[in-house]
C-alpha cells in the first residue's frame, strides 16, 4: 500500500509541479514585462531586456504540489512541512534580493538561518551514511553542518544561475540523480521531493533555455538550492549531493578562493568572460578576474553560450553519474 | 568545441571523487578505529571531538588540493593557449 502511495506521490509531484510552471511562465512573462521587471541579458551583443524573477513560478508549483501531497500522504506531513517551510523563507530572502540586493555577507546568512525549521521540527537524522565508512554518528556537528550545507547550497545555485538555461538544466540532473539514488537507497521522502523538483524545473527549462524568455532571478535559483540541499538532508542523501552538485561546488569554491571572500555578483568589477565582436564569449586573461566554472571551460577556447551550458551539462552528467556510482557503493555496503 | 579540455576537466572532476573516496578509507581504516577504554562520558566526548576534528583537516586538505588541482590547470590552459596563437 505505502510503496504504490509513494508512486502515485511521485507521479503526481512530478506532473503537476510541471502543469503548474509550464502555465504560469507565459502569465508572468507578460506581467513582469508589463511592469518592468526585467534583467539585461549581458552575454548577448544586442543586450536585450529579459523578464526577471521568473523563478516565482517553481516556488508557486513547489508550494501548491507540496500542500497537495500532504493531503494525500499523511505519513510524510512532517518532512513535507519543513520542506515547505525552508522553502517558502529561502524564496522570500530571493525576492527581496532581486527587488532590492542584500548585502553578500547577510545573503548566506539568511539562507543559513533557513536551515534552522529542519533542526527544530527535528527531520533529519544525524547518522549520514558514507560510502566505505557506513553509518556515522554526528549527534553534535551535524546540526551546524545543516545549517552550513543549506547557505553553500543556496549560494553555489544561485552563483551557477549565470547563462541561459544553465541554472534549469544542471539543477534537473542533480534532481534526477537524487531520485534514482533515492530509488537506490529506497529513500521515499527523497524519491517525491526530486520529482516534484525535476517536474518544475524542465518545465521551467523550456522557456529558459538560450536564447531565454525568462530569467529565474534569485528567487528561482536561491529556492532550487535550498531545494536541494533539503532533499539531500531529510532524504539523506548528504553525500550523494556533494557529488552531484561538484560543478556547482567547483565554480562556487575556485570563484570564492580567488577573489579571496564573498562578494556580490554585481560587486566583481572585473568579469571572469567577456564578450567578443562575434557574440562568442572567452576567458578573462586578468589574474585578478575570478576562476568561475564558466572562465575555466572557456580557458580551452571562446565558446557561444549555449556551447557553454552544453558544457555545463555534459560536467553536470558526468558527476551525476559518479553521484549515482556512491550511491551504488553505500547500497552495496562497501 | 574543444573536447580535449573538456576531458581533461572531467579527469580533474574523476580525480577529487577518487581522492574523497581514498580519503574516507584512511578515516575507516585509521580515525574511526580510535579508542580508550574509559566508560567516562567526557573521555567518549574529546575522543568523538578528536575523530571529527581530524576528519575535517583531511576535509580541508583534500579541498586545498581540489583548488590547487584547478588554478594549475586552469593558467596552464589558458598561458599555452595564448602561446599557441
Amino acid at each position: 500500500m505505502s510503496s504504490f502511495l509513494n508512486l502515485i506521490c511521485t507521479i503526481i509531484g512530478f506532473a503537476l509541479s510541471f502543469v503548474i510552471t509550464f502555465a504560469l511562465v507565459p502569465f508572468l512573462i507578460r506581467k513582469f514585462k508589463e511592469r518592468g521587471i526585467v534583467g539585461v541579458d549581458v552575454h548577448k551583443p544586442e543586450k536585450p531586456e529579459i523578464p526577471e524573477m521568473g523563478g516565482v513560478s517553481i516556488l508557486i508549483s513547489i508550494i501548491v504540489t507540496t500542500i497537495f501531497l500532504t493531503l494525500i500522504h499523511r505519513d510524510l506531513m512532517k518532512f513535507f512541512a519543513t520542506f515547505l517551510i525552508v522553502i517558502v523563507i529561502v524564496g522570500i530572502i530571493g525576492a527581496i534580493d532581486d527587488i532590492k540586493p542584500l548585502n553578500p555577507k547577510l545573503k548566506p546568512t539568511l539562507t543559513a538561518l533557513a536551515s534552522l525549521p529542519i533542526i527544530f521540527l527535528g527531520t533529519y537524522v544525524p547518522r549520514p551514511v558514507l560510502p566505505i565508512i557506513g553509518r556515522t554518528r554526528l549527534t553534535i556537528v551535524y546540526p551546524l553542518l545543516i545549517i552550513a550545507g543549506l547557505a553553500v547550497s543556496t549560494n553555489a545555485v544561485n552563483m551557477l544561475d549565470v547563462f541561459n538555461g544553465s541554472m534549469a538544466s544542471t539543477c534537473s540532473i542533480i534532481f534526477l540523480v537524487l531520485l534514482i539514488s533515492s530509488i537506490i537507497l529506497e529513500s521515499e521522502i527523497g524519491i517525491i521531493l526530486s520529482a516534484i523538483m525535476l517536474g518544475s524545473l524542465l518545465a521551467f527549462y523550456y522557456y529558459n533555455k538560450y536564447p531565454a524568455k525568462i530569467f529565474s532571478g534569485d528567487v528561482g535559483s536561491l529556492t532550487v538550492g535550498a531545494a536541494i540541499a533539503t532533499t539531500a538532508i531529510i532524504g539523506r542523501l548528504e553525500i550523494i549531493t556533494i557529488v552531484a552538485m561538484m560543478p556547482h561546488i567547483m565554480n562556487g569554491f575556485h570563484s570564492l578562493v580567488s577573489i579571496g571572500g564573498l562578494l556580490e555578483r554585481r560587486q566583481i568589477k572585473i568579469r571572469p568572460t567577456k564578450v567578443l565582436d562575434d557574440g562568442r564569449l572567452a576567458a578573462n586573461e586578468d589574474p585578478k578576474a575570478p576562476i568561475t566554472l564558466a572562465r575555466l571551460v572557456l580557458a580551452g577556447g571562446p565558446l557561444r553560450e549555449n556551447e557553454i551550458v552544453k558544457v555545463f551539462i555534459i560536467l553536470s552528467a558526468y558527476s551525476g553519474m559518479l553521484a549515482i556510482f556512491t550511491a551504488l557503493l553505500i547500497a552495496w555496503g562497501l | 568545441m574543444n573536447y580535449k579540455h573538456i576531458f581533461n576537466i572531467l579527469g580533474i572532476m574523476t580525480i577529487v571523487w577518487i581522492t574523497m573516496l581514498l580519503g574516507l578509507i584512511f578515516i575507516w581504516k585509521f580515525i574511526v578505529p580510535v579508542s580508550y577504554p574509559s566508560e567516562s562520558y567526557f573521555v567518549q566526548f574529546v575522543i568523538g571531538v578528536f575523530k571529527v576534528g581530524v576528519s575535517s583537516v583531511l576535509a580541508l586538505i583534500w579541498l586545498f588540493l581540489w583548488n590547487k588541482l584547478v588554478k594549475t590547470y586552469f593558467w596552464r590552459t589558458l598561458k599555452g593557449r595564448y602561446v599557441n596563437e
